[in-house]
């Protein structure tokens, strides 16, 4: 045991003498822009299934998964998670809260309100409730996440997924949380996409956005941003991409979010995805994040294969600034990010 | 007792390769336990719907899975097609990956190949739950009588 220990301290001190951190923000033609990253995940190993346990140790080498805890619950912590936010010149970002034991496990509202104390200036809530027991126990359910959205510190909006937490996107007897999330002003992040990771529901109730269409129309003053933008990550296509879009062009309270659309995996259709939102004329609809930690130097790999797909789609420095920060600022109600 | 360094160095090597391979071989994964299930029984709509060709999606879920604050009900096990009236299906349940048996279905009656859209809403559902179980041979009658609901809409059901 004591070998193991010394080989994480070594891993972690050659992982921490990799470099200095970066200057704050990116460069786009000669200016340096704030980046707010609004998607970003906490937990603890304790709270993960052992099938996704299975799956974020995949890239540790057989033998060496035993760090997979560790890495975990510091990775996934307050000062985990602005460590990366330094790392990749991120001023600030969304850390959010999810109830999901069939997919990726629990991050509670209680425990995002703990993390996000860290640093308050930088680190911004998103409170989730429990679905899995709706017949049973929605009144309570409904009651503990109204008193996080108004009594935790630090919690700005909500996060649901759909796919991950077994519930469909048209099913009316959730459509509490959204009158809810409307009359408290804290804006939903709704997982609108499906996912990799084992156990997430695929078929179009859970992922396609046309299914939330009721809920937006029913409840105007319930901002919904619409995660992954109908990134279809388990086929690797923009399955749900122009649905999403063409309900942020019709709903005053649609917005937009890429998660996972920098990353390696959505390298191919990441082009097309920042042609679609310019050619759609959403670009003050879609708010940065990048569906991090994940690893090391993912936040800023993100960060940079977005950048680049924008430039090379010819967005003006205004519309990318307007993207990494501005419209996170309008739409949660905070001053503009400067550096 | 003296031993050259070309011997040492020898064991040390086999040492390790030993070592190594018990430490690896540890990591192993071994076949989950499974217990082998008939299931049969028939699937039928309400009076005066029209079902003839329509196909029939059944997923069968444990009722419940996993410990503490990760358990939760309807844990997915696997999927078949078919068509309403009698049906059969085997399978291996996986023991280890949760407990008891609920079998829900869906029928498409639109034929379109989605449990309903937003604007057509015809498809129907519904969820028996296998109370003698664990068992070899089950039978489980399902009725499909509700528009366009998930598992969660069933199960579990609603105190009294």
């Amino acid at each position: 045991m004591r070998i193991q220990i010394i080989i994480v301290t070594c891993c972690v001190l050659l992982l921490g003498a990799c470099g200095g951190n970066p200057e704050p923000g990116v460069v786009v033609d000669g200016q340096r822009l704030a980046v707010v990253d609004m998607h970003l995940h906490t937990g603890r190993w304790e709270w993960t299934p052992p099938r996704f346990r299975e799956r974020i140790t995949e890239r540790i080498p057989r033998g060496f998964k035993w760090v997979g805890e560790y890495l975990t619950d510091t990775w996934l912590s307050g000062d985990g998670i602005l460590g990366f936010l330094d790392s990749a010149g991120i001023s600030a970002g969304g850390v959010f809260g999810l109830y999901s034991p069939h997919t990726t496990g629990n991050a509670p509202n209680e425990f995002v309100a703990e993390q996000i104390a860290t640093d308050p200036t930088r680190l911004f809530g998103f409170a989730s409730i429990r679905v899995d027991q709706w017949n049973v126990d929605s009144d309570e359910q409904l009651a503990a996440f109204e008193d996080a959205l108004t009594n935790l510190e630090g919690i700005i909006g909500v996060k649901l997924a759909h796919a991950h937490q077994q519930f469909r996107f048209d099913d009316p007897r959730y459509y509490e949380i959204y009158e809810i999330a409307g009359r408290l002003g804290k804006p939903i992040y709704a997982h609108a996409a499906t996912s990799p990771n084992p156990g997430t529901r695929t078929e179009p109730p859970y992922t396609n956005p046309y299914y939330l269409e009721e809920a937006i129309r029913l409840y105007p003053d319930t901002i919904f941003i619409l995660g992954h933008t109908g990134w279809d990550s388990y086929y690797r296509k923009l399955t749900d991409v122009d649905a999403c879009i063409d309900l942020a062009q019709r709903y005053a309270n649609v917005y937009l979010e890429p998660g996972a659309l920098g990353a390696k995996r959505a390298a191919e259709v990441l082009p097309d995805f920042v042609q679609r939102i310019k050619k759609g004329k959403v670009i003050d609809k879609l708010i940065y994040g990048s569906d991090g930690p994940q690893f090391p130097g993912y936040l800023r790999s993100h960060l940079e294969a977005f950048v680049g797909a924008m430039q090379d789609a010819d967005y003006t420095t205004e519309e990318i600034r307007m993207i990494l920060s501005d419209n996170f600022s309008r739409v949660f109600d905070m001053p503009k990010f400067e550096l | 007792m003296m031993y050259s360094k070309k011997l040492l160095n020898k064991a040390f090597m086999i040492l390790t390769a030993i070592g190594l391979a018990l430490w690896l071989s540890g990591c192993a994964e071994g076949e989950a336990p499974t217990s082998p299930v008939n299931l049969s029984g028939t699937i039928s709509v309400p009076d005066g719907v029209a079902s003839d060709g329509s196909k029939v999606t059944v997923n069968l879920y444990h009722a419940w899975a996993l410990e503490g604050p990760l358990r939760h009900p309807v844990e997915f096990i696997e999927s078949f097609e078919t068509a309403a009236g009698e049906y059969s299906f085997s399978f291996d349940y996986p023991i280890e990956n949760g407990e008891g048996l609920l079998v829900y279905a869906w029928i498409d009656l639109d034929g379109d190949g989605v449990h309903c859209t937003p604007k057509i809403r015809a498809d129907r559902a519904g969820l028996t739950v296998v109370e003698d179980f664990p068992a070899t041979d089950i039978t489980a009658d399902v009725m499909l009588d509700v528009p366009c609901a998930g598992p969660d809409w069933f199960y579990p059901p609603a105190p009294g």
